[in-house]
């Protein structure tokens, strides 16, 4: 699914961040990455999506060779991002922000509203939230309507940057087994950094970026 | 064609999304365009009145050096080409026309116009009356005719002369009517009136002035101006220069008078009075000072607008790169934002220009006071009074959609240039990082 070769970065050419990361992920598995902070996790995300290009190295996914992508193609077709602070558009309604990116990824899709308003709902968004503003949403509503937005794409990868880092531990684990729960039903490849350890022992397996290298440390999978 | 619409069902939902559910937003963006456009386009009335005033002013009181021959001087030679050639190298002076006029003065106002003689206590006495009354009831009474020429109106601007009394001269010129002109004069200030036509007395007018009976030497003309003739003056040789500034008419009066030329029986003084030089220097002054008010006007609105807008991009920026991790395209997210702002200019235009079309083109009393400070008083107020219809008529074309037009340009013009800017340093924003 995703093959990351080599790949080396470094922001201003001086300190590398990422030194020779070698890496698969593949359909349908739950990642977590954890290391220090400034190891270089969020670039690496980053890389992943075509927001930044490596130095040196080559990002498969799908047996495409990113780097012949445009980054916007990939994170429409591709690549979808959660994010800590969840940067939904405020004045749109859960539901308004959950159709703008189906519409982006898919603008030709029939039914694509029954398809949205189904999703929300089962991620705990009911009908009444869905149409409120998301900036009068409380922290865990807003990110399931990430989540939510993440899935409707019918993009393969999801790459969580600390989902619930903002989110208190009942709704951090609501959300997170939600997340999990629903990455596996829709069959995507679900890439979560997280400080937490227990994210970690949710997902299938867990890999460690430290010193710009980027090793597996545990397999939660039977 | 296709992109074209597809694009406009893509981005004018979101954009009107956008407006509606940032009302306050909107509504700051709405009122900054309104009064911006608004503000300016009241401060170009303004302009534009005032200057329209000056041309007024300055076209129907160009400013010219008349120089006449002095009445002693009983020769028939005509100013000679060298002289005319030596005024000519004056600067400012750019052009002479030659005239014969008579010169004449007030010397009293009757129920039937003004009356005047002329200084050289010649006496040939020349009424002044409206066209409409006096006159009309003149001749259709039968106390006066027409001998040649035609009445005066408001187009020829004319007057009539005594055929009698002038009647050997005009006929021994034909077409003199058309040629031969009478200057009038107000304190320094001179108008020349054709003469358009003659006629003669079949019934003798009484007129008495200070007890005096007066001879029936009458000149009709249809405005209210001063007038004296002499009729040695038809032989009479002014010239009259003209300059190209009013405002250098000093200057040249001055040079004049150190300037030695051959011909020292001629004088000469300035055609605009004092009141009209001083109105032009008020009116100057103030079109200065409107200048300089622009400048600081067009700093401090424009300042606000680009802080509005400067504030409202770095609010969407956040939207963008919303936008940018989702992967819409980057046609898409620009022009939502230009769909956006141009809309909010847009909208704004609205309220302006139903402003400027409702608006009657009338000049206030105020204004009016304003830019003739501080000659509403003395001998140019008759004068003032009566070019307020001019005055009106002629500023009235200028305003409104005009200065609607210009000051909705302007706006747009920082807009589109905050865009332009805007489009440059945005091209290498980063997303990933920047919040
Ligand atoms: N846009 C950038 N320009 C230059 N340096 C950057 C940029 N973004 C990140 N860095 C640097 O790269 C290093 C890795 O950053 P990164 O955000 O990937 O860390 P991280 O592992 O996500 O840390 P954290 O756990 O705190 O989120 C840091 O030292 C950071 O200072
Ligand atoms: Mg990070």
């Amino acid at each position: 699914m995703i093959d990351i070769k080599n790949v080396s970065f470094s922001y201003d050419r001086k300190r590398s961040i990422l030194q020779g990361v070698s890496v698969s992920f593949s359909q349908g598995k739950t990642y977590s990455i954890f290391g220090p902070s400034g190891s270089g996790k969020s670039t690496l995300l980053a890389l992943m999506g075509g927001i930044i290009t490596p130095d040196s190295g080559e990002i498969w996914i799908n047996d495409h060779n990113i780097a012949n992508l445009d980054g916007r193609l990939i994170r429409r077709t591709m690549v979808s991002y959660i994010f800590q602070d969840y940067l939904l558009f405020p004045f749109l309604t859960a539901q308004e922000n959950v159709e703008i990116a189906r519409e982006i990824s898919n603008p030709h899709e029939n039914n694509g509203g029954e398809k949205t308003r189904k999703l929300l709902n089962e991620l705990g968004i009911n009908e009444s939230l869905l149409r409120k503003q998301v900036r009068y949403l409380s922290g865990g509503e807003q990110q399931r309507v990430g989540i939510a937005r993440a899935l409707v794409t019918g993009n393969p990868v999801l790459l969580a940057d600390e989902p619930t880092g903002n989110l208190d531990k009942a709704t951090a684990n609501d959300v997170m087994q939600l997340l999990i729960k629903l990455t596996k039903e829709y069959n995507k490849c679900c890439i979560i950094v997280t400080h937490s350890e227990m994210i970690r022992s949710q997902t299938d397996y867990s890999l460690l970026l430290d010193n710009g290298c980027l090793k597996q440390v545990e397999t939660n999978l039977k | 064609m296709k992109q074209i619409s597809e694009r406009i069902r893509i981005v004018f939902p979101r954009a009107t999304k956008h407006l509606l559910r940032n009302v306050l937003t909107t509504m700051l963006g709405l009122s900054l365009m309104f009064l911006l456009i608004s503000s300016y386009a009241i401060f170009l009335y303004h302009k534009n009145v005032s200057q329209t005033y000056r041309e007024l002013i300055e076209s129907r009181y160009p400013a010219e050096v008349l120089f006449c021959r002095t009445k002693e001087e009983e020769t028939t030679t005509s100013l000679s080409d060298v002289f005319v050639s030596d005024v000519l190298k004056v600067p400012h002076i750019q052009a002479n026309n030659r005239t014969s006029a008579f010169n004449a003065q007030l010397i009293a106002t009757g129920h039937d116009g003004i009356w005047y003689e002329d200084i050289n206590d010649q006496i040939p006495i020349v009424v002044q009356t409206d066209i409409y009354t006096s006159l009309n009831s003149y001749f259709m009474s039968g106390q006066l005719e027409l001998v040649s020429g035609q009445f005066p109106d408001d187009k020829n601007g004319g007057m009539l002369v005594d055929a009698d009394y002038f009647g050997l001269t005009l006929d021994s010129r034909n077409n003199v009517c058309i040629r031969m002109k009478v200057l009038s004069e107000e304190g320094s200030y001179f108008i020349e009136r054709p003469v358009v036509g003659t006629y003669k007395t079949i019934y003798p007018i009484e007129h008495m002035i200070n007890d005096v009976p007066v001879k029936q030497n009458v000149v009709f003309m249809n405005e209210t101006d001063i007038i004296n003739i002499s009729d040695q003056l038809v032989k009479q040789d002014n010239m009259k220069f003209y300059l190209d500034s009013h405002y250098a008419l000093d200057e040249t009066m001055l040079y004049l008078n150190s300037l030695k030329y051959d011909h020292e029986n001629y004088s000469f003084f300035p055609s605009l009075s004092h009141d009209v030089s001083t109105l032009l220097n008020s009116i100057r002054i103030g079109e200065s000072s409107q200048k300089m008010i622009m400048v600081i006007y067009w700093i401090i609105s424009t300042g606000i607008v680009v802080v509005y807008l400067a504030n409202d991009y770095l609010k969407y920026r956040n939207c963008m790169r919303i936008y940018s991790l989702l992967g819409e395209k980057t046609g898409n997210v620009v022009c939502e934002y230009f769909f956006r702002i141009l809309a909010i200019f847009g909208v704004a235009c609205v309220p302006s220009v139903i402003l400027a079309a409702s608006s009657q083109p009338v000049i206030s009393d105020n204004l009016l006071s304003n830019i003739t400070q501080p000659l509403t008083e003395g001998s140019f107020r008759t004068t003032f009074e009566v070019q307020r219809n001019i005055l009106q008529h002629s500023v009235a074309f200028n305003v409104s959609w005009m200065v609607i037009l210009e000051a909705v340009g302007y706006v747009l013009i920082v807009i589109v240039a905050f865009l332009l800017i805007v489009g440059i340093i945005s091209n290498k924003t980063e997303y990933w990082k920047n919040k």
